[in-house]
């Protein structure tokens, strides 16, 4: 289903898909030289010879897929609605960034914006390393969780990697994936003791855009032992006025009965590129919640894939979207309930002002022997600007008969009757949009359990909309200006 | 105050009024009646600004202003208000944050200081008791889920709060029991003041035993076709439409 704000549609013509085409291998092949050069001289992530072996192992493997996957194409139907070729066309430096010299001030006015909690622990990375004087709280000695880069659980921990590192990530999926593990180097682990609760959530930042033009490739690996409960935040942030690609990765790890909440704020600057792939697996009865905000980037490409791979296993994801201008942001998510009486609930919304576009694709897979499962899957877009789209893809597949499962989706511009009758009181049109379109995304964040996130995630979309309602571009007006807003809602009941 | 004069109006394309002639003096209560579908609610609509009704003829000024010419949110701010015969449920809004942000706006336009939260709360309670709208609705989504009457209730309870100078209610009694229509016609009537006018619209005389209007209009076809004191609306009652139809119409021949 799509509902285009203008009656023109993107479409890929037959000459852009031959620049494309060439474009998109003239980027593969850069980044395959720069593997060689970078690589070539065999840079360690740690002394440890297991670690080495292995993260050497998946640089193999994944440069190797990526040499045969390229970057997704437009005849790639996982990403009919989203198109790489500014991303290819933007002429980043695939080098992995030279450490330099770090504007302090920017970047810690930037990490302080993302985590206003102060005795929070925070470890920082920039153009993909971690960066030990931005990080805090790291020393803390928190018995239930432990927060280390990839350097530290080398040394500390080195069978927690070279066991768990890469081990349910598909590098199949796509070229990005893979590309992330060929160019694995630094990265966050997060392990979270047997039967203990991490009181407060951990925080993960990755600055991006330090150097223009500069690619990362965060990689994440969190594991919840059997019976622990966490909180776990991945910030992605960026320099303001710098284009760079980060292309992240993260592997999650449910042990029996574990719960763990997992909060993906993107707040990266508005000419970045953003890719994401979370890839979670579950044991029995554990449960997993996951929160996906995105307010920033040029193209935005969000992919969770949970599989309920034990009986009893469950999870939320919960997702939020808010665009404005041409920025595009794509959320794909697969739930697999392999397992008998697993559950999943799904709930996405997506605000779209101006030209931008959302993307929102649920596939829920359901096996054969799955019995007794339940699946719930909701995505409902606003549209604020004349010539925003939303695109909502559910994507249902059920091979089992002992089972409940619904879903809907909604595209949709604010109610006008609403609307009149906030005006009505004396609220003006600005901020009458504003607090309809503020309640609309109140309906996912109060989901965020944790305040201080909570707060974060609705300081982002507050910004966002904000900009978008009250900051005067063709949006702002499209709403109650448009005569075809007035058709859409005609009967509604006007009176 | 209101002066209403030779007011069409049509709504896609359709011509619902057709002529309105209507002076309403500051201080004074007048009653619409009128069949279903006869442009009552059309009539206020216009009134209040909604888009969606283009006035195609006439004219309406308020305290001497071009009332036609200012923005939905300019006439609240100015003092008009409408309670709205089917009024919208908002989910995710609460009803004090909404009526916290109308209410400082309409006291920004009259040069007062904004509401603190405080004296919201304190002045909320109080304006609540008048019409028995039970606290905990305030802390609600605007009207979701609230009953007809509650509706029907947080409309002349957010009246009171805003002190309107120009009261239109659009069957505000229709929906209420025996005693919530008591409750809120003394609420309506507290607020009757020789500063404010008002215009009701109902189908029924009881809501005008409570509120005695000082004079009466029957709305047929989008026209004033009847005016009368408080006799009248009583006459309708007894005697429903079909007898002043057929005078207009023996009248007009
Ligand atoms: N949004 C609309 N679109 C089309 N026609 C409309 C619309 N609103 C009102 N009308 C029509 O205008 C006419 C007058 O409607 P209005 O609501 O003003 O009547 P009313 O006198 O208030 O009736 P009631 O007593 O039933 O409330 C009706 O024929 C109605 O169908
Ligand atoms: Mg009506």
């Amino acid at each position: 289903m799509a509902i285009a704000g203008s009656k023109k549609k993107w479409a890929p013509r037959r000459y852009s898909r031959r620049i494309f085409l060439a474009t998109s291998a003239q980027a593969k092949q850069g980044f395959l030289d720069a593997h060689e050069r970078f690589f070539a001289a065999d840079p360690r992530v740690a002394d440890n010879s297991d670690v080495h072996t292995r993260v050497a192992e998946l640089r193999r493997i994944g440069i190797e897929r990526f040499g045969m996957l390229a970057f997704p194409g437009p005849k790639n139907e996982d990403w009919k609605y989203t198109s790489v070729a500014s991303l290819v066309a933007a002429d980043f430096d695939p080098a992995p960034a030279a450490r330099s010299e770090i504007p302090v001030d920017r970047v810690s006015a930037i990490i302080d914006a993302a985590v206003s909690d102060q005795s929070a622990q925070v470890l920082v990375f920039v153009d993909g390393s971690p960066i030990a004087e931005l990080s805090r709280n790291l020393d803390e000695v928190d018995t239930a969780v432990c927060v280390m880069s990839f350097e530290q659980a080398a040394t500390e921990n080195p069978k927690l990697l070279s066991e768990n590192l890469g081990q349910f990530l598909d590098t199949n999926a796509h070229g990005f994936t893979a590309l992330n593990s060929a160019f694995l180097s630094a990265g966050a682990v997060v392990f979270v003791s047997a039967g203990k609760h991490a009181a407060r959530p951990v925080h993960l930042v990755f600055v991006g855009g330090v150097q223009d033009k500069s690619v990362s490739h965060p990689r994440t690996l969190i594991i919840a032992e059997p019976g622990s409960s966490a909180t776990v935040a991945e910030h992605y942030v960026g320099l303001p006025d710098s284009s760079y690609l980060a292309n992240a990765a993260t592997e999650i790890v449910l042990g029996r009965g574990a719960r763990l909440s997992h909060c993906k704020l993107q707040r990266e600057a508005a000419g970045a590129f953003h890719v994401a792939r979370i890839q979670v697996h579950q044991g029995e009865g554990s449960e997993f919640v996951s929160h996906a905000v995105a307010v920033g980037a040029r193209l935005s490409r969000t992919e969770i894939h949970v599989a309920l791979d034990a009986p009893e296993a469950s999870c939320s994801l919960y997702g939020l979207y808010a665009l404005e201008g041409d920025a595009h942001a794509d959320h794909h998510t697969v739930i697999d309930h392999a397992q008998p009486r697993t559950r999943s609930t799904e709930l996405y919304k997506g605000i779209m002002d101006g030209r931008s576009r959302g993307v929102f694709t649920g596939r829920v897979l359901v096996r054969p022997d799955a019995q007794k499962i339940s699946a719930s899957q909701s995505n409902s877009n606003l549209l604020l600007g004349a010539g925003a789209v939303a695109e909502t893809r559910p994507q249902l597949e059920i091979y089992a008969d002992d089972v409940q499962c619904n879903h809907g989706a909604t595209i949709g511009r604010l109610d006008e009757d609403a609307l009149f009758y906030m005006r009505q009181r004396g609220i003006g049109p600005g901020p009458a949009k504003r607090m309809l379109t503020l309640a609309f995304a109140a309906e996912v964040t109060e989901h965020i359990a944790d305040p201080h996130l909570r707060a974060s995630a609705e300081r982002a979309v507050h910004e966002r909309v904000e900009h978008a309602v009250l900051g005067g571009n063709d949006g702002a007006d499209a709403v109650h200006g448009s005569g075809g807003v007035a058709r859409d809602r005609g009967n509604g009941g006007a009176s | 105050m209101l002066v209403i004069k030779d007011l069409h109006a049509e709504v896609e394309g359709k011509k619902i009024l057709n002529g309105i002639d209507l002076e309403l003096a500051v201080g004074q209560v007048h009653a619409v009646m009128g069949p279903n579908g006869s442009g009552k609610s059309t009539l206020a609509s216009v009134l209040v600004g909604r888009e969606l009704f283009k006035v195609t003829k006439g004219s309406v000024t308020y305290d001497g202003h071009n009332l036609l010419a200012m923005e939905p949110e300019v006439r609240a701010r100015e003092g008009v208000f409408l309670s709205f015969q089917y009024p919208v449920e908002i989910p995710g809004v609460s009803t004090s944050y909404f009526l916290r942000s109308a209410l400082n706006a309409v006291r920004k336009q009259r040069g007062e200081s904004e509401l603190d939260a405080m004296d919201f709360i304190q002045m909320s309670k109080e304006k609540a008791k008048l019409v028995e709208l039970p606290a905990a609705l305030l802390s609600r989504s605007i009207n979701e889920g609230f009953s007809g009457g509650e509706k029907k209730r947080n409309e002349i309870f957010q009246m009171a709060m805003l002190e309107p100078r120009l009261a239109i209610l659009d069957e505000t009694d229709s929906g209420l029991d025996v005693d919530a229509l008591r409750v809120v016609a003394n609420g309506v009537n507290a607020l009757r003041s020789p500063d404010r006018a008002m215009l009701i619209i109902t189908h029924y005389q009881r809501l005008l035993d409570y509120i005695v209007p000082d004079k009466t209009h029957v709305l047929v076809g989008g026209r004033i076709v009847k005016s009368g004191g408080a006799d009248l609306a009583r006459e309708v009652e007894e005697r429903g439409y079909r007898w002043i139809e057929e005078e207009v119409g023996a009248a007009s021949v």
